[in-house]
């Protein structure tokens, strides 16, 4: 196998839970034309979490085999906010406090991604002037039939639960992101699968090729849990302090060591295997908080750490 | 009848929250903001349309503020009601502000655009194409979609898996939002249109926090509920000549009669009763119908005008009539002029007779006005002088 095939061989291994038109996908790398391959981000927070890495180092990745990223910030589909797993309608924000959230956006991508070579896009840039016109010969694209396959509008319908009827429109906006800026591939979680499906359709109803998708894995929480969430309380902030992320990743669960690996460093697994995991842990968060604050402070933050617990010192 | 109990009694379906909230306000004196919309699909308005103008029309004279709403914006969206399946052509917004002027053309017929308290002309797309993404999905936000899928239309639809374009969710919230835009206190419309005019009250309760009412008129029906005035190729047409409209309205079914009485002119109940009484007990319905006929042609044009299409109606009705046996003219030649051929027949005993006769239209042949200064016939014409002097025309070779 020659390096070019290795490389497409790890794009879509490294980190990947399911990889929709993987043969298509293999063609369009080997042709070697330069392919766009989105990943948007939902600024409900002022801050995005290490979880929204994953998706940006495959991008990144995508970037070194000469590809290029193009990074959406969902100030539209943060104002309704993804359904997806919800079992309750969330209040809309404002597209004021949306914009105001994603201020830091760019700068925090800039640490996992070429910022200089992607593309960045507010959603705003096309949807402020979209007309009614526009919106409902999007909103023909679909049927209610094909959103209500939806898996968390199933359980809302079962259990009774009400599905505020902009929800409907959350699915749609991603799909229109994807017309606005032609994409070839999307990045996302698991959990995206259905929207990426419907964008297919959605594409090809406005005559784009369907882009196809590489659906990533989770990162576990730090409690443990499935993926981590700004929810779920079990996440590592990218914004937060050097010493705050060290403590947070040397407090994940052993059996997730090599997941964390996987999916937020670029490390091999045979170099971690034999580690201690205290050890491995150290390296991991030597890595991420190197990452968001640079080399110095990731070194500083593990002395600290070390110095706070002495006897964990010992063990590695 | 007291006006505010005619207005919210004849020809009145049903009134949203009740008839007793909406009357005490009109007891007050309070005059309202009210509006009936409609979408300027392109299609004749007919007698089914008269319905909701009359309504309107009161609603004028008596002093409230009435607004025409030309849906040019909720055009775009296409209403579902009464669609078995999901429509897919789009109107442009152009094509439908067009198509509004039509409207208001063939609704002042009954609806009055000027003089003292004229009706209001509004297009919805002044501001529904202004509304952004964020707006449209805040309006949607008010609404769950176990709300949208009360509407019996989508249940039908689910029942049969017949697709349903999201698309057409957005009708009754574009609907609904008229009414926040223009703060109307009603909005009157058909029966059909009750979803849509409701998802309107609850937006304006919960974006300008005040009470619509909501008036509906029932759907112009036969006595089996079968939809009067646009049945296949023959739309009873607002604007139709007198003549053709007289006789679409005597051609409809004498089950159509009642229902049209009550809800397309003022004649009061108690007459309307008593035909029901005299048409069960086995009197002629063709007497009412001409009754009915001419009472509309003459709201939609003029008096004078509805008596001559009773009399052409009456005329030709009669001809079918004519009797088998009457006197023959036999002659060799078939051009003739009028006159001639009247003083020829013995059909007049002086040419001023004939001349006379002939300018009073009193002259037919088949059942058509004779005209012009010449006639060319066939064996077998049927020439009417008057009202009962028939004749045979036989050309012998």
């Amino acid at each position: 196998m020659n390096t070019q095939a290795k490389k497409i061989d790890q794009v879509l291994a490294r980190g990947v839970h399911e990889v929709i038109g993987r043969d298509h996908i293999i063609a369009m790398l080997h042709a070697g034309k330069p392919l766009r391959i989105k990943y948007g981000i939902d600024p409900t927070a002022t801050s995005f979490h290490l979880g929204h890495t994953v998706p940006l180092r495959k991008l990144k990745e995508f970037q070194t085999l000469g590809h290029t990223a193009v990074f959406i910030i969902g100030d539209y589909t943060a104002q309704i906010g993804d359904p997806v797993g919800k079992s309750d309608t969330r209040a809309m924000l404002t597209l004021k406090q949306t914009q105001d959230n994603a201020k830091e956006f760019t700068n925090l991508a800039a640490k996992f991604i070429d910022i200089k070579k992607a593309e960045v896009h507010f959603q705003s840039s096309w949807y402020n002037t979209m007309t009614l016109e526009q919106t409902i010969r999007l909103m023909a694209t679909v049927t209610k039939e094909q959103l209500m396959r939806h898996e968390t509008f199933r359980m809302r319908e079962r259990e009774g639960k009400p599905l505020g009827f902009h929800e409907m429109f959350y699915t749609l906006l991603m799909a229109y992101d994807s017309v606005a800026v032609t994409a070839d591939i999307e990045l996302g979680g698991p959990d995206q699968k259905f929207n990426f499906l419907v964008t297919r359709q959605v594409m090809e109803r406005f005559g784009l090729k369907a882009q196809e998708a590489l659906l990533l894995r989770y990162l576990p929480g730090t409690d443990g849990a499935e993926k981590m969430s700004k929810s779920a309380n079990n996440f590592v902030g990218l914004n937060e302090d050097p010493l705050v992320q060290f403590e947070k990743i040397m407090k994940i669960r052993d059996e997730d060591i090599q997941t964390f690996f996987e999916l937020i460093t670029n490390i091999e697994k045979k170099e971690t295997d034999t580690l201690h995991p205290i050890a491995a842990k150290r390296l991991l968060a030597k890595c991420l908080v190197s990452d968001c604050h640079g080399i110095h402070l990731a070194r500083s933050a593990a002395l600290q750490f070390f110095n706070n617990h002495p006897q964990l010192k010992n063990m590695v | 009848m007291d006006p505010i109990n005619h207005l919210l009694t004849r020809g009145v379906d049903k009134i949203y929250p009740s008839r007793e909230v909406l009357e005490k306000i009109l007891r007050s004196g309070k005059k309202l903001r009210l509006f009936q919309g409609f979408d300027p699909t392109g299609t004749k308005l007919h007698i089914g349309h008269a319905v909701g103008f009359r309504k309107l029309r009161q609603w004028q004279d008596l002093g409230h503020d009435v607004i025409f709403l030309i849906g040019d914006g909720t055009g775009q969206a296409g209403d579902p009601s009464g669609k078995k399946t999901a429509r897919d052509t789009f109107f442009t917004s152009e094509e439908l502000r067009k198509n509004g002027k039509d409207y208001v053309l063939q609704s002042s017929k009954i609806v009055r655009f000027d003089g003292p308290n004229p009706v209001k002309i509004l297009y919805n797309g002044d501001w529904l194409n202004k509304l952004g993404l964020t707006e449209i999905l805040n309006i949607a936000g008010h609404f769950t979609l176990q709300q949208m899928l009360e509407r019996d239309l989508y249940q039908e639809r689910l029942k049969n898996n017949i697709p349903l374009s999201l698309r057409e969710f957005m009708y009754p919230l574009l609907q609904g939002y008229d009414s926040v835009a223009m703060e109307v206190d009603l909005e009157l419309g058909g029966s059909d249109q009750t979803f849509n005019m409701l998802a309107g009250r609850s937006l304006v309760s919960a974006m300008l926090h005040k009470e619509k009412f909501v008036m509906t008129v029932p759907l112009l029906t036969d006595a089996k509920g079968t939809k009067i005035g646009k049945s296949e190729g023959n739309v009873i047409g607002l604007t139709d000549a007198p003549n053709d409209f007289f006789g679409k309205i005597m051609s409809l079914g004498d089950d159509a009669i009642v229902n049209c009485f009550t809800l397309l002119t003022d004649t009061p109940s108690e007459e309307i009763d008593e035909m029901t009484k005299k048409m069960n007990s086995g009197e002629n319905p063709m007497l009412f119908k001409k009754r009915l006929a001419f009472e509309l042609t003459k709201q939609l044009n003029t008096e004078e005008e509805a008596r001559q299409a009773q009399s052409a109606f009456e005329q030709t009705f009669q001809d079918r009539q004519a009797p088998t046996s009457m006197p023959e003219f036999t002659t060799k030649q078939s051009e003739w002029n009028p006159v001639d051929l009247l003083m020829a027949a013995k059909l007049v005993s002086s040419k001023s007779d004939a001349k006379r006769l002939l300018e009073q239209g009193a002259v037919e042949i088949n059942g058509v006005r004779c005209q012009g200064t010449s006639i060319t016939l066939k064996n077998n014409d049927i020439m009417k002088i008057g009202k009962k002097k028939f004749i045979r025309v036989i050309i012998s070779r």
